[in-house]
């Protein structure tokens, strides 16, 4: 009788075990809160235009991309995204200026070699962001700029821009590495895990049901 | 003691960051021993700004951190001052002209946010 109470805790243990297996493998649409993962940030329709630099990321191929980018947002349902080409080079003149001197509505994408290894960043203006700026890197970095796949060594832009784009519409964070086994399947997961993978440019499922559940 | 100098230094900014950029605050830099004179001036309230980041780590300094935001055009250009363990600020003419929020990325640093103020 004594063996069979000690046991009892180690079998409670190792069936709530069990069951957190099984619900961690499991993550409901509805966790995802918005409150949490996505501040929302617009009454009800995002309405952004974006800007670019002259030179790669302004050339014809790289514009194309971002509307493809933005496109994977106008379409998910129930949100009324409307992320649109303002069909200018943005102005880089930033010496007393700051993200918050981008105008309204507007988003614009820029280049800075980002020393430290990273991919791109993100810079919004705000607790209610209307106004932000996308940087990608431009260190010795290959990126492939169109549509077509990239090979084993190129950096997939437009699955990158489909990221940042998330952000400037709201989402504040990442999901976190519980819900990001192969961070390559959600896009807003925090890292793209090598060159040549193109799979952000496809929202996953809690990429989608984050945004929903936020609007 | 040391401990007590940084605990009151850091309480202080802290009190100048809650206090927003459109108050002016004394705030001891970097650097500078209490009582110097030297202060921030944070004059207007412009916004905050959020930094997120994908891939890679932080840079190796602080200072590297600001200075990278600052070529984004994310934050005003300035001379980039530290205080205490996770801020610092921009600052020109003597004014700051941003407060930074510095966070650990992957063994690096990284601006988490940014309180611009002219």
């Amino acid at each position: 009788m004594k063996r069979q109470r000690a046991a009892l805790p180690g079998i409670m243990f190792l069936g709530a075990l069990v069951i957190g297996l099984f619900v961690g493998y499991t993550v409901p649409a509805s966790s995802h809160a918005g409150s949490t993962y996505y501040t929302k940030t617009w009454g009800s329709d995002i309405n952004l235009a974006f800007g670019y630099q002259s030179g790669s990321l302004g050339s014809t191929t790289a514009r194309a991309t971002y509307n493809r980018a933005d496109s994977v947002w106008n379409n998910v349902t129930g949100v009324t995204v409307d992320f649109y080409n303002s069909g200018s080079v943005n102005p880089m003149v930033y010496d007393t200026g700051s993200v918050c001197d981008v105008p309204a509505s507007r988003v614009w994408i820029v280049s800075n070699d980002i020393s430290g290894g990273g991919l791109a960043r993100a810079a919004t203006c705000g607790s209610n962001p209307t106004r932000g700026i996308v940087v990608i890197d431009s260190s010795s970095r290959t990126w492939e700029y169109g549509s077509d796949f990239p090979t084993s060594t190129e950096w997939d832009l437009q699955g990158v821009v489909t990221h940042e784009y998330g952000h400037v519409t709201g989402f504040s964070g990442h999901f976190p590495s519980a819900d990001c086994p192969n961070t390559a399947l959600q896009t807003m997961c925090p890292t793209l895990p090598s060159a040549g993978v193109y799979q952000w440019r496809t929202l996953g499922s809690h990429d989608i049901h984050t945004m929903q559940n936020a609007y | 003691m040391a401990s007590f100098i940084v605990v009151r230094l850091s309480a202080v900014f802290l009190a100048a960051m809650a206090s927003g950029c459109g108050n002016v605050a004394e705030s001891p830099v970097s650097g500078a021993s209490e009582g110097d004179g030297l202060s921030l001036s944070c004059v207007g309230d412009v916004g905050d700004v959020n930094f997120t980041y994908e891939g890679g780590a932080g840079e190796n300094t602080k200072e590297e951190a600001a200075a990278n935001v600052i070529a984004d055009g994310a934050i005003p250009d300035g001379s980039v001052t530290i205080d205490g363990p996770d801020r610092g600020a921009v600052v020109r003419d003597g004014a700051a002209i941003a407060l930074l929020n510095f966070e650990e990325l992957d063994g690096g640093w990284v601006v988490g946010y940014a309180q611009v103020c002219q």
